[in-house]
C-alpha cells in the first residue's frame, strides 16, 4: 500500500490519474505489470486498475447494488449483460465494503459516507490488481475510514496495490508500507513511513512546524501539527 | 433488483407487449369508415383494401416512428444528462423543417424539378426526401460545431442544437413569408407531424433504420449506463466515452431522421416515453431502450387512432403531434403522481 | 435550357393520370376542389357526383358526405364511397394522399386550374371522361364566346388601372398570368401588379401604392370596416366582390367577369 501525500497543488490527484491511464502525461511512462498502460486497450487497463475519485456524482439514479455491479463493466461482452458470477463478486465487494445495507437504495438518496462506500464497493468489484482512491477517507467518519483502510489492506495482502492520495498523516502513517511525498509538482521524498513521516522533511514540504512521536501501541509515526497556544 | 438486465428487459417487454397488442387493435379497428375483419380477411372489398392497405400501413408506421422517436430520446437524455432532451434538441427538427419548407418552395423551378426527380428515384415524396436531407445536414453541422479540441462535447452540441432550432424556425417563417399563400399551409401541416399513408418499401426502409438504430443503442446501453458516472469515471471502467458518444449521437440522428421524414415533427413521445418507462422499470438503459422501443410504439400507435376517433366528424386527418400532447401529458402527471 | 425544362414540368403537370385506368362508364365521381365539383355539375353529371370536400359550398351538393380537404382527403372515405373516379387539383401539398388514393386502386386524374387554358381544357377534358364531351366543349366555347363580348366593350371605354385583390395583410393580388388577371385584361383594365410572376402574388403595400390604381376590387371577403383597405390609397375606387365567382376557376368564371366589369364601372356588384 502507497501513500500520495503532500500540500494543496503538489500533483497527488494529477499523477493519480496519470498511474490509471486517465491522463497522459507530458513526459515519462506508466507501466502496469510491465505493460505500457497507454498502449492497453482501455478495458484491459480497466481489469488491471481501478479508480475511485474525489468527486464521484451524486446524483445517481441507481441503486447500490447496480453501482457495484458496473464495476465488473471491464469484464463484460457486447451486450454488457453480466452473469451471476459477476452479480455474486458485486455481493462480495458491497459487504467489504460495509455497503450491503445499502443495497437497494438509490445512491441519490445517500449521505455522503454512505456514497463513498458504495463507490468502494463499485472498486473492489473491479477486481484489479491495483486500486488507486483520490481522497477516499475524505466524507468518512472514524469508524469508516478505519473499515476502509482495513478493506484495503486486506485486499493488498493477497496481492492486490493500492495507491491512496490521503491528506491525513496520521491515517498515511498507519495505514501505509511507503509513502510518496510530492510538492508543487516535484518528488521530495520517498520511502517508507519512518523516513518520510519526520519532522524537517515534512516542514520543509508543509511550511510549518509538525512534532512526529511513534504510536505507543504499533511504533508507528504519528504526525502532529505544532500549534502556538 | 437481483434478476439480469437480460431477465428485466424480457419483463418488460413482456409486460408491455399485451399493451401493444391492444394499441394495435384499437388503431386496427378504428378508422374513418366501419371495417368487418371477418370481410376483410376474405377478400371482400373494400373492407380488404382498407385492412391491409391503410390500416396496417398506418399502424405500421406509428409503430415505427413511435420506436424511433422513443429510442432517440432515450440515448439523447444519457448523452446529455439531461431528462428534458427530447430527439429534436440537436437540431434535427430544424434541419427536417427547412428542407420541408425549401422543397415546398422550390416547386416548378429547376431545383425542384431535380429533387422531384431524385426523390421519386428513391421512392420518397419531394417532401420526405428533402426533410431528410435537411435533418441529415443540421446533424453534422451540429456535430462539427458541436466538437472542441477533437472531442464531442454535448453540452455544447446542445447549445449549437438549440440555436440552430431557432434559426431554423426563423428562416421557415421568413420562407413562409415569400412562399405563396397555398403553399404556407402545407408547410404549417408538416410542422404540426401527420402520419399519412406510406407505401411498403417505404415502411420497409424506415423500419430497417429504426431496427438498426435501436438495435446499436441497446449495444451500447451499458455503456450509456456508465456515462451517469461522468466522463472520467466511465473511462475508468474501460469505456471509449468519445466512441460511445458519436455511436449514439448518430444511431440516435438516424433513428429521428427516418421519423421525421415521414411524419414531421411528432413532438412528445420522444421525451415522455422514456420518462414514463424509468418510472416503472428505473434507469438502466439495458431495459430502458427496448422497453421505450415497445412503449413508444403503443403510445403513438394508441394516440393516432384516438386522433382518428376524435376529428372523425370534422372528415380530416388529425395532427397527431397535437394529440400526442393533449393525451399524453395528463397520463404523465398521472404517472408522476403515484410514483411520489 | 432550365426554362424549357420547366416549362416541360409545367406542361406535362396540367393534366395528371394516376392510378388504375379510368373505366369507359364513370358513374360514380368524387371531387377534390369545389371549383371541380362545378365542373361537374356543369356538365349535368352532378348526379354522378358522390363526395365533395368540405370547403364545397354549393347548395346543389349540401347533401353529399365529405371527404376532407384540399390538403387531407380521407382515403378510408373516399374508398368507402366507390368512387369510378376522383377528380383532383395537383399540387405539392396533397401529392402524398392523392398518391396513396392511386395506390389503393382508385383512378385519378389531376387537372392544373391556374389559368384560363388549363380552366378550359379541364372542363373539356372531364366532359369527355364523363361521356359528355359535347358539353365540355360547349362550356369552353361559353366561356370564350363570354370573353370576346366583353374585350368587345372594354375597347370602347376607359383604360382603367386595377387591382385585383384576393388577401389582405398580407396583400394577395392576382398577377397577371392567372385566370384572374387574365379576365382582368379582358375587360380592358390594365393590371396595376402587372409585373407579377405568379398566378396569385404577393405585394407590399408600398409597391401598392407606388402602382397607382383607379380601382382597387377586394374579391370574396369583406375588409375590416373602419379603415383603408390599402393604406396610401386614398384616391383609389375600392369596390367588393361579394360572391366567389372568382375564387373558383371553372364555368362561374363567365359569372365572376360579369360582376368583375360591373365592379370596375362602379356599378354595384353582387
Amino acid at each position: 500500500m502507497v501513500g500520495l501525500v503532500g500540500p494543496n497543488a503538489a500533483g497527488k490527484s494529477t499523477l493519480a490519474r496519470i498511474a490509471c491511464g486517465l491522463l497522459r502525461p507530458a513526459t515519462g511512462s506508466v507501466h502496469l505489470r510491465g505493460d505500457d498502460a497507454f498502449a492497453l486497450p482501455r478495458r484491459e487497463r480497466a481489469r488491471r486498475v481501478a479508480f475511485l475519485s474525489q468527486d464521484e456524482p451524486a446524483d445517481l439514479p441507481f441503486t447500490a447494488r447496480e453501482v457495484a455491479l458496473m464495476g465488473r463493466a471491464p469484464h463484460l461482452g457486447l451486450w454488457a449483460l453480466e452473469a451471476p458470477g459477476d452479480r455474486a463478486l458485486a455481493e462480495a465487494a458491497l459487504v467489504e465494503a460495509d455497503a450491503l445495507d445499502l443495497a437497494d437504495r438509490p445512491v441519490s438518496q445517500l449521505s455522503g459516507g454512505e456514497r463513498q462506500r458504495v463507490f468502494l464497493a463499485r472498486a473492489f468489484a473491479q477486481d484489479a490488481a491495483l486500486l488507486v482512491l483520490d481522497e477516499p477517507t475524505a466524507a468518512l467518519d472514524l469508524a469508516h475510514q478505519v473499515l476502509l483502510v482495513t478493506a484495503v489492506r486486506r485486499r493488498a495482502q493477497k496481492g492486490r496495490g493500492a495507491l491512496l492520495v490521503l491528506h491525513d498523516l496520521a491515517l498515511a502513517g498507519a495505514a501505509c508500507d511507503r509513502l510518496v511525498l510530492l510538492r508543487a509538482g516535484r518528488l521530495l521524498a520517498e520511502g517508507g513511513p519512518a523516513e518520510v513521516l519526520r519532522p524537517d522533511v515534512l516542514g520543509e514540504a508543509y511550511g510549518t512546524q509538525v512534532d512526529v512521536v511513534p504510536d505507543p501501541a504499533t511504533g508507528h509515526p504519528l504526525v502532529a501539527p505544532r500549534i502556538p497556544r | 433488483m437481483r434478476r439480469s438486465a437480460a431477465v428485466r428487459a424480457a419483463i418488460a417487454l413482456l409486460a408491455l407487449a399485451p399493451l401493444f397488442a391492444l394499441a394495435v387493435g384499437v388503431g386496427l379497428s378504428l378508422g374513418a369508415g366501419t371495417l368487418s375483419l371477418s370481410a376483410a380477411l376474405r377478400g371482400v372489398e373494400p373492407d380488404a383494401t382498407v385492412l391491409f392497405r391503410l390500416r396496417i400501413p398506418r399502424v405500421v408506421l406509428a409503430a415505427i416512428v413511435g420506436a424511433g422517436l422513443s429510442v432517440a430520446g432515450v440515448a439523447l437524455q444519457a448523452l446529455l444528462r439531461n431528462p428534458l432532451a427530447d430527439p429534436f434538441v440537436f437540431g434535427l427538427s430544424g434541419g427536417a423543417a427547412i428542407g420541408a419548407a425549401l422543397s415546398v418552395a422550390v416547386t416548378g423551378t429547376a431545383l425542384g424539378v431535380a429533387g422531384v426527380s431524385a426523390a421519386g428515384w428513391i421512392g420518397l415524396l419531394p417532401t420526405q426526401f428533402a426533410a431528410v436531407l435537411g435533418s441529415l445536414a443540421a446533424s453534422v453541422l451540429v456535430f462539427t460545431l458541436g466538437r472542441a479540441r477533437g472531442r464531442l462535447h454535448p453540452e455544447r452540441a446542445l447549445l449549437v442544437g438549440v440555436v440552430f432550432n431557432s434559426f431554423a424556425s426563423a428562416l421557415v417563417i421568413a420562407l413562409e413569408a415569400v412562399l405563396a399563400p397555398e403553399k404556407t399551409q402545407a408547410v404549417l401541416l408538416w410542422l404540426a407531424g401527420t402520419l399519412g399513408y406510406e407505401p411498403q418499401p417505404v415502411l420497409v426502409a424506415a423500419g430497417a433504420v429504426v431496427l438498426v438504430a435501436a438495435a446499436i443503442l441497446t449495444a451500447l446501453a451499458g455503456r450509456l449506463n456508465l456515462l451517469a458516472l461522468g466522463d472520467e469515471g466511465a473511462a475508468a471502467l474501460g469505456v471509449d466515452v468519445e466512441r460511445t458518444r458519436l455511436l449514439s449521437f448518430f444511431a440516435a440522428s438516424a433513428a429521428v431522421g427516418a421519423a421525421v421524414a415521414l411524419t414531421g415533427l411528432v413532438g412528445f413521445v420522444g421525451l415522455v416515453v422514456p420518462h414514463a418507462v424509468r418510472l416503472v422499470a428505473g434507469p438502466d438503459h439495458r431495459v430502458v431502450l427496448p422497453a421505450s422501443a415497445l412503449g413508444g410504439a403503443a403510445f403513438l400507435v394508441l394516440a393516432d387512432a384516438i386522433a382518428r376517433m376524435l376529428f372523425r366528424g370534422l372528415g380530416t386527418e388529425p395532427p397527431v403531434g397535437a394529440v400526442t400532447a393533449l393525451l399524453g401529458a395528463p397520463l404523465f402527471v398521472l404517472l408522476l403522481r403515484r410514483r411520489t | 435550357m432550365t426554362r424549357v425544362f420547366a416549362l416541360l414540368l409545367a406542361a406535362a403537370l396540367t393534366r395528371q393520370h394516376l392510378g388504375p385506368p379510368v373505366p369507359a362508364q364513370v358513374r360514380r365521381v368524387v371531387t377534390l376542389a369545389p371549383s371541380l365539383s362545378e365542373i361537374v355539375l356543369a356538365l349535368g353529371a352532378g348526379d354522378r357526383l358522390v363526395g365533395v370536400t368540405r370547403f364545397d359550398d354549393d347548395p346543389r351538393v349540401a347533401a353529399l358526405p365529405r371527404v376532407g380537404g384540399y390538403n387531407d382527403p380521407e382515403p378510408e372515405t373516399v374508398l368507402g364511397l366507390h368512387p369510378d373516379l376522383v377528380i383532383a387539383q395537383p399540387a405539392p401539398e396533397n401529392r402524398g394522399p392523392v398518391e396513396t388514393l392511386a395506390r389503393i386502386g382508385i383512378p385519378v386524374e389531376a387537372f392544373a386550374l391556374d389559368d384560363l387554358k388549363e380552366v378550359e381544357d379541364a372542363m373539356e377534358q372531364i366532359g369527355a371522361l364523363l361521356g359528355v364531351p359535347e358539353r365540355g366543349r360547349a362550356l369552353r366555347d361559353e366561356l370564350e364566346r363570354h370573353r370576346a363580348g366583353v374585350r368587345a366593350e372594354a375597347a370602347k371605354g376607359p383604360r382603367r388601372r386595377a387591382l385585383l385583390v384576393f388577401g389582405l395583410d398580407p396583400l394577395v393580388v392576382a398577377g397577371p398570368r392567372g385566370f384572374a388577371g387574365e379576365l382582368l385584361r379582358d375587360t380592358g383594365a390594365v393590371n396595376a401588379a402587372g409585373d407579377a410572376e405568379r398566378p396569385f402574388a404577393r405585394m407590399s403595400v408600398e409597391a401598392a401604392v407606388r402602382a397607382q390604381p383607379d380601382v382597387v376590387v377586394i374579391c370574396g371577403f369583406e375588409p375590416p370596416p373602419g379603415r383603408p383597405a390599402i393604406p396610401g390609397l386614398p384616391r383609389a375606387r375600392v369596390t367588393t366582390l361579394r360572391s366567389t365567382a372568382l375564387l373558383h376557376p371553372g364555368p362561374r368564371l363567365a359569372e365572376g367577369l360579369d360582376d368583375l366589369v360591373a365592379a370596375l364601372r362602379g356599378k354595384r356588384a353582387p
